[in-house]
């Protein structure tokens, strides 16, 4: 085994932070901090990780919001998202507030990430994909040797994100969902923002959304 | 008359199944797009049946009279703020809610 993770279901809207450990190493990132940060950093501690980034798949609130505390705490780099969601992190505090979030603060990410990056965490590296529709800025992450992905809120198990957002884009996110991860394999075991984990050949199967069958 | 006994079926299952709940409780489907919202002048029940035998046409028909619609940020602050407790049902991939006053 090359990476280890742990879920952690954060916030109110029970927004998977994921804690993934390289085995090698002992390093560890932080997938999407959203709140929660106590039983985070339990997690990290059962885990035995030492904590060496956070990383982002987009700039919603649920997904980013303890991000910066735990930068400052942990003093540790926040890579990603893209800086098309620039504008969702500048309007954190205004959504935590509206939403009845701890407020959070805005930031500035210490890396920005497009379509081609690597993210490395220890030994491990991550394929960065950019999947715009449910946020203009919203990246994925897939560990190749494992065929595992971190899709934030691009694809559920038998869902879609929602596009109703400023900037959000239905047909953009088929397109990211089709064209950008399905062709990536169906053996890849995706993590979404919330729910249960899936494979995309299974949503490629029974998805209402997305599957070959209504696509053709 | 299999068919009619199945509907009816489906009908009593998505009755037991539908039960009050708190916004705050609904919170983690509407962060991953699932809830719906539907009109008081529909049937709750009647909805779920008719989304589970994939009527296209029907649903349609709802969404242009607005009588169907997807919770937006603005609807789920209210929700949150007032503290509301909504009739809710799930019609996988759907949580269909209503706004619905209990009369008990």
């Amino acid at each position: 085994m090359s990476i280890k993770v742990t879920i952690v279901p954060v916030t109110a809207y029970q927004q998977n932070c994921s804690i993934l450990k390289c085995e090698v190493t002992g390093k560890a990132a932080i997938v999407d901090p959203g709140g929660d940060i106590d039983r985070v950093l339990a997690a990290v501690e059962q885990l035995g990780a030492s904590v060496e980034k956070i990383i982002l798949t987009h700039g919603h609130m649920d997904h980013c919001a303890a991000s910066d505390v735990l930068r400052q705490q942990l003093s540790v780099p926040i890579e990603g998202p893209h800086e098309g969601d620039r504008f969702w992190i500048d309007k954190l505090p205004e959504w935590c507030k509206m939403s009845n979030f701890p407020i959070a603060e805005a930031f500035e990410p210490d890396r920005w990430l497009v379509a081609g990056d690597t993210v490395t965490v220890g030994a491990q590296t991550l394929q960065v994909f950019h999947c715009p529709g449910h946020t203009p800025g919203h990246v994925v992450f897939v560990h190749d040797g494992q065929r595992v992905a971190w899709v934030g809120d691009v694809i559920f198990q038998g869902s879609i994100g929602r596009t109703d957002f400023p900037k959000g884009n239905h047909d953009e996110l088929i397109n990211s969902i089709r064209n950008t991860l399905f062709p990536l394999g169906d053996d890849i075991t995706f993590i979404p923002g919330h729910g249960p984990t899936s494979t995309f050949g299974r949503e490629r199967q029974s998805n209402p959304f997305v599957a070959d069958e209504r696509y053709g | 008359m299999a068919e009619e006994n199945q509907q009816e079926q489906r009908r009593a299952d998505f009755l037991a199944q539908t039960a009050r709940i708190a916004f705050t409780e609904l919170q983690r489907y509407f962060a991953a797009g699932r809830l719906v919202k539907v009109s008081d002048e529909l049937d709750l029940i009647e909805v779920a049946v008719q989304l589970s035998e994939d009527n296209a046409r029907q649903f349609e028909q709802w969404l242009e009279q607005e009588k169907l619609d997807g919770v937006n940020d603005e609807q789920a602050a209210l929700w949150l703020q007032e503290d509301r407790v909504l009739w809710a049902v799930v019609a996988d991939p759907w949580v269909l809610v209503q706004e619905r006053k209990c009369a008990a």
